[in-house]
């Protein structure tokens, strides 16, 4: 802080010899003249003063017999001096200003977080339905208004916050996991006729419960693809028994089906590894709205390497931020050579395979009933077949379908 | 008790009896050294010599010796002052 006021006040570094240069010293501070960076010895010394104190030193020196010379001059008021002999500088100091200013009135980031279900690219869409985009007046964004119509949008949508900090949007959302009501009236009103659920696999009914409409299947039963499993139509009988009309519902419940699916998975002895050579080249590139520049720099000519890429987003001030981004594309060569793997690296790295495939399938939600896998040598691979039974919620929804049902009028099946 | 033996001045009598600080009542130099880099002097009157081996001040009541190597003075005011550099000896003269 001391540092900024000096250098807003200005301050020069001089050199003081001569008869008493330390009653010159004492002088000063008696008269409230600050001085700092005291250096030097035998007769001839360094410091720093004020500006304004400097032109009070003239008493002080006459008295002391000493000499004082100007050795730098640091400082706003020496800055500004030296500035106003170059009147281009000035003025593109000015309108450089003035830029600043005037592009920190629009939005130049947005910020999303929060989002899982919803993409990014959805939201784009969404922001630049509602007039945000890069570019746009901040005075035109109305964070409250974006707010509200995220959660009008967007029914997932639980919680919403938008904050406007310098140039830049930061729209932080939480998603809701479970089905909401409001998802339940959009399959109503995407269904008016009703709507069944059916199988999406073929296979074994497990467990079925139903929370809404008829269901058309038992546990143990076997279904088709496509095979109604709980009917969207539910009969409202008459006295008599027989169907007056079907009342039309989206069918709603958990259907678990056990299915068996195939599983075949090939690992050659025979592979290629990049060795790489240790040699490296980068070169970087600017990019401007849509376009990408290559800077001039290093070329790039191996015959086979990798490529890593950078980008970062240039920032003024660390608040401001810029429609560039520069980058650096990292080239790493590499020869490929041919290799084998023996028997024990080539089942190994089979069965990281195969458990990466159970791992997936169980992050999917579905159960793995039992696993029949073997490994199979052949001459120039390894191979593993064999089935997976799985249990998996596997059941969707479609417009109601009336094939099949009793005749309005007569008796339902059964009945 | 003879005034021989309590070489005590009654300004210093009463500064103890009373508790008061002895740097206001007596003009007692403060030296704070920070390390062996760094000494702070509080209430002295001025510099009598500097060189970069050897600072003397002129105290109210002593001088004061700062000796070492690449001495330099940080700042200077009518109140305080830092001295820094390899400080190898401080003597009361």
């Amino acid at each position: 802080m001391i540092g900024i006021v000096r250098y807003l006040r200005g301050y020069v570094k001089i050199r003081v010899w001569g008869y008493s240069p330390e009653r010159f010293m004492n002088l000063c501070t008696n008269r409230g003249i600050w001085l700092w960076g005291l250096s030097g010895g035998s007769g001839c010394y360094t410091m720093y003063i004020g500006l304004s104190d400097f032109f009070a030193l003239r008493e002080i020196v006459r008295k002391t017999k000493t000499r004082v010379a100007v050795l730098e001059r640091k400082g706003l008021p020496f800055f500004v001096r030296d500035v106003r002999r170059r009147k281009m500088f000035a003025a593109g100091l000015i309108l450089c200003l003035l830029f600043l200013v005037f592009m920190s009135r629009f939005v130049w980031a947005i910020e999303l977080s929060g989002n899982r279900m919803i993409t990014d690219d959805e939201l784009y869409t969404f922001l630049k339905e509602e007039g945000v985009s890069y570019g746009t007046p901040r005075s035109r964004v109305s964070t409250g208004g974006l707010e509200e119509a995220l959660r009008e949008t967007f029914f997932q949508i639980t919680w919403a916050s938008v904050s406007l900090e310098g140039s830049r949007i930061s729209i932080q959302i939480r998603e809701n996991d479970l089905p909401t009501l409001q998802e339940q009236e959009a399959d109503e009103t995407a269904y008016p006729g009703g709507a069944d659920l059916v199988a999406a696999h073929d296979g074994q009914v497990v467990r079925i419960l139903t929370r809404s409409g008829v269901p058309r299947v038992k546990a143990g039963d076997s279904v088709e693809k496509g095979q109604v499993l709980i009917s969207g139509l539910v009969p409202v009988a008459n006295d008599d028994g027989t169907v007056r009309s079907y009342e039309p519902v989206t069918a709603n419940g958990d259907i678990e089906i056990e299915y068996v699916q195939g599983l075949r998975l090939t690992q050659p002895f025979a592979y290629q590894y990049k060795n790489y050579t240790g040699r490296e080249k980068a070169w970087h590139f600017l990019v401007l709205g849509e376009k990408r520049y290559r800077l001039p720099g290093a070329e790039c000519r191996y015959v086979c390497c990798d490529q890593v890429q950078q980008q970062t987003r240039l920032r003024l001030f660390g608040q401001i931020d810029l429609p560039v981004f520069v980058g650096t594309v990292r080239c790493r060569e590499y020869l490929p050579v041919d290799a084998v793997y023996d028997r024990e690296s080539a089942v190994c790295l089979l069965e990281g395979r195969f458990q990466k495939i159970i791992a997936a399938l169980e992050e999917k939600g579905v159960q793995i009933a039992q696993k029949d896998v073997k490994i199979v040598r052949k001459t120039d691979a390894l191979l593993l077949e064999g089935e997976l039974t799985l249990r998996q919620a596997a059941a969707f929804l479609q417009a109601a379908d009336r094939t099949g049902l009793a005749e309005e009028g007569t008796a339902p099946d059964g009945a | 008790m003879s005034r021989k033996n309590n070489p005590k001045t009654a300004k210093e009598l009463l500064t103890d009896s009373l508790r008061l600080p002895r740097d206001m009542m007596l003009g007692a130099s403060i030296v704070t050294a920070v390390g062996c880099q760094q000494v702070l002097v509080e209430n002295y009157r001025g510099i009598l010599e500097y060189t970069p081996e050897s600072i003397l001040l002129q105290g109210r009541a002593c001088r004061i010796r700062v000796c070492g190597s690449r001495l330099k003075i940080a700042y200077y005011t009518n109140e305080d002052m830092k001295i820094e550099g390899k400080i190898s000896e401080i003597q009361y003269l």
